[in-house]
């Protein structure tokens, strides 16, 4: 097979590239080796007092703030403990393993494919009841099953965005969502999810570039959430972009939110530079445009009036230190 | 412990070399791997094995990167591991979507008795490799050497999926067209 062998051709390229892509979790195996060279990357060199602060941060181990300059930019450093990466790659799991809402992961449901968000809903979100179904799913050996279960509407969402699906014998609900689902304008989309009730908007991320070109990520902590109704969610007539696959979607501020009823924790709506809003919600794309004018608005609005902290993600172990 | 110190650990036939190898890169090896099998028991097997052939190879060998000398044994063992299965079933990793998307790199060619050397297509690799911008490059690499899947890379780049597949197919198809002037028969 020739793709495979020049999949395997691959293995022998130059080492110096295989170290520069490697991925975050093994960047930081060499924080560890070279404590201060981590935290120098990413801090700008020419900044003799703030490499020395940040140095003395780490020599103490701790999570702590201080101020860092840049130009005509101050934020104070919060170090965090780097993410587990192991996390990412959780090992699979046996069929037996899986709760019942991971076993049967979707269905269709009136012409339209719904996952499961794992997470359960509440019974007192649970509304009409819609249509009993059927689902099937393979385990890992290829044996089918099925289970019969009830479709339920979540109250004051629209059935074309998500439902709740309650199995047979058991007593909880399980919110399934259409990754399908498209909306007509930004209107429908925040009607239909009932977005001003079930959204909590959490940090904003910044990507920032310094002069001397190194990228420093920036939380801003204290977004209020009326300024996002107001400048980004305000024109609700604008229309969903149809066609998403080959766009070039660059955030320059990204704000984390969650959806609690549907189990969304940390999800994203993104601002790009171009004027687009893009978010996840539903597990799949969904991109308004909003305008240039709008989008610089609301990075002036956040650089201006919210607290702004460059995150330094530190190991365990500098942590224990 | 420093890897030069690991290293020698080898160089002297002491069994804490793989102890430490161990504690140090498993997780780095496993997600190797696993990203190319996709499962936790071949993954696994491709990592100790990897710690057999790393004692096997060193001496006389002695790495200058240990991580990268580790992960190229792992991804070795991990495409061959792959190959054996793919006849009994169809794998859930990146493996299936990385192969298809680098058969678009594949140079047209109507001579099949004519094969480029092993060494020839990692020069041509490294060559093509190094004309490439960092950041194409650092891309590519997490995608073709690492078997990260595309969302880990949008995830790790700050960049949207979209760009990430946009980016992919426009250095697959520069890759195809140097192979091609470079007149490499694979």
């Amino acid at each position: 097979m020739k793709n495979i062998r020049l999949w395997k051709s691959f293995s022998d390229i130059d080492e110096s590239y295989i170290e520069e892509a490697a991925p975050p979790e093994q960047r930081r195996i060499k924080i560890i080796g070279n404590k201060n060279a981590g935290k120098w990357g990413i801090l700008a060199a020419s900044f003799a007092l703030a490499i020395i602060v940040g140095g003395e941060l780490i020599h103490r181990g701790e999570i702590s703030q201080n101020d860092v300059q840049y130009a005509d930019r101050i934020w104070p450093v919060k170090e965090v403990p780097a993410p587990n990466g192991q996390e990412e790659i959780a090992p699979e799991r046996k069929w037996e393993e899986l709760t019942i809402s991971e076993q049967y992961g979707q269905f269709e449901f009136r012409k339209s494919s719904y996952s499961t968000r794992v997470s359960e809903v509440k019974r007192e979100h649970i509304g009409d009841f819609l249509e009993n179904i059927v689902l099937e799913s393979y385990d890992e050996a290829g044996i089918p099953y099925t289970k019969s279960a009830a479709v339920f509407e979540i109250k004051g969402i629209s059935e074309e965005c998500a439902v709740a699906v309650q199995f047979q014998g058991t007593d909880q609900y399980y919110a399934y969502v259409n990754v399908d689902y498209r909306a007509e304008n930004l209107g429908d989309f925040i009607g239909d999810l009932n977005l001003k009730e079930n959204i909590q908007f959490g940090s904003v991320w910044y990507h920032w570039q310094s002069p001397e070109g190194d990228y420093s990520r920036i939380e801003f902590v204290d977004l209020e959430d009326d300024m996002v109704w107001e400048i980004l969610l305000e024109d609700t007539t604008i229309s969903q972009v149809e066609d998403t696959e080959e766009m070039m979607l660059i955030d320059i501020m990204s704000i984390s939110l969650d959806i609690p009823i549907l189990g969304y924790e940390n999800i994203g709506l993104g601002i790009t530079e171009d004027g687009y809003l893009a978010t996840n919600i539903l597990d799949t794309g969904k991109v308004f445009y909003i305008g240039e004018e709008k989008a610089q608005e609301f990075v002036d609005y956040v650089l201006q009036n919210c607290t702004g902290y460059e995150i330094v993600y530190i190991t365990d172990m500098e942590v224990k230190e | 412990m420093e890897d030069r110190e690991i290293v020698e650990l080898y160089w002297e036939r002491s069994e804490t070399a793989i102890s430490e190898t161990k504690k140090k890169y498993e997780r780095y090896c496993y997600s190797i791997a696993y990203h190319i099998l996709y499962n936790r028991e071949d993954s696994e097997e491709c990592v100790n094995d990897t710690y057999i052939r790393a004692w096997n190879a060193i001496p006389p060998h002695r790495p200058g990167r240990l991580s990268v000398f580790l992960g190229k044994i792992t991804r070795n063992l991990a495409i061959d591991c792959y190959e054996k299965i793919r006849t009994i079933k169809r794998g859930k990793g990146q493996a299936e979507l990385i192969l298809d998307e680098l058969q678009e790199c594949i140079p047209f060619s109507d001579n099949t008795e004519k094969i480029t050397e092993d060494i020839v297509l990692k020069d041509a690799l490294d060559a093509f490799l190094s004309i490439l911008p960092q950041e194409t490059r650092k891309l590519f690499v997490r995608r073709y050497w690492y078997a990260s899947s595309i969302k880990e890379i949008a995830k790790d780049f700050r960049i949207s999926e979209s760009k990430v597949k946009m980016q992919l197919l426009r250095t697959r198809n520069q890759l195809r067209v140097f192979l091609e002037k470079e007149g490499i028969e694979i």
